[in-house]
């Protein structure tokens, strides 16, 4: 689970209605499906990762258990300031995933874990993902989608919540084409979110204060909503490809 | 003999989910309160539900 914004105040945690404690809570498929998505995406030991929507870290660290170089970023985690970056020793980064502190070709691997979603400027993102990524760098997202698109104007409309970012997946791949990504796998993975979803209502009662970070909408809202684009959830894993395909140069 | 709470496993379709309820420490069986039943548990079978 991310906190990513593009101010500060907007953050879930920034505003205490999420602790860090609560991260295992809003996580779909746990570390299990960052394992997958770093499976997919072929990175291995040595290879310089960026958490995008790190929150609470936890990615961040598991990644190191693989001998990964990652390193999280969040628009509200307290973490280092953008000029520690040479500093072997941080972990985590305060910035806006629209503006990511890295050069371009930094990173072999950019992984948003629910953090898309929630981001304002989901575009701008993107374009940030292709610019930090070296030439067959891996993009690895894992989100909340429409798995009935055409019930996704309902889900829009309820603004400041979580889930009113649910991603179509024609429009983030047409996107992901338009900044130089191949999307080379996509899994559904929307047993996850029901599961996640079951054990919040077992902790806490009911589902009131899973999807509203910030919004006013009531749960039962936000579930029809959610209902009608039958919001699941995906892992997604595109290449990075700096080069220009060879068909398009032979057509000059 | 007294019942004792303790962390159970449920399962339902095909999920499990840790939980605490009281059991019998003597035959392991389980008290499900009708509110529980009724209540959370009713919630997270929609939840799970797939439609």
């Amino acid at each position: 689970m991310s906190s990513l914004c593009s101010t500060r105040e907007h953050s879930a945690y920034a505003t205490g209605k999420i602790t860090y404690e609560d991260d295992r809570l809003f996580r779909p498929g746990g570390l299990t499906l960052t394992a997958r998505a770093i499976e997919l995406a072929h990175l291995a030991a040595g290879a310089t990762v960026i958490d995008v929507g790190c929150g609470a870290g936890q990615s961040v660290r598991y990644l190191r258990t693989l001998g990964i170089n990652s390193i999280g970023v969040d628009c509200a985690n307290g973490g280092d300031s953008a000029s520690d970056l040479s500093s072997a020793s941080h972990t985590t980064i305060e910035a806006s995933a629209e503006d990511l502190p890295f050069p371009d070709n930094f990173a072999d691997g950019v992984l948003a874990e629910c953090s898309v979603s929630v981001m304002e400027k989901q575009g701008r993102a993107v374009s940030e993902f292709a610019r930090v990524l070296v030439d067959g760098g891996r993009l690895m997202i894992s989100d909340l989608y429409a798995r009935q698109p055409n019930g996704i104007a309902q889900v829009r409309k309820l603004k400041n919540s979580c889930v009113a970012g649910t991603i179509v997946r024609d429009e983030l791949e047409a996107s992901l084409v338009a900044c130089g990504f191949e999307v080379n796998a996509w899994e559904d993975h929307s047993k996850a979110l029901r599961e996640c979803a079951a054990r919040f209502i077992l902790e806490r009662g009911s589902l009131q204060g899973m999807w509203n970070c910030d919004g006013e909408a009531s749960a039962e809202t936000i579930q029809a909503a959610m209902k009608l684009a039958r919001v699941g959830y995906f892992l997604m894993v595109a290449t990075r490809n700096r080069r220009e395909p060879e068909e398009r140069r032979l057509q000059r | 003999v007294p019942l004792e709470p303790g962390k159970v496993t449920a399962s339902y379709l095909g999920s499990e989910f840790p939980i605490e309820l009281w059991k019998c420490p003597g035959c392991g069986k389980v008290l499900v309160p009708e509110s529980l039943a009724t209540g959370k548990m009713l919630q997270v079978e929609q939840a799970l539900e797939d439609k």
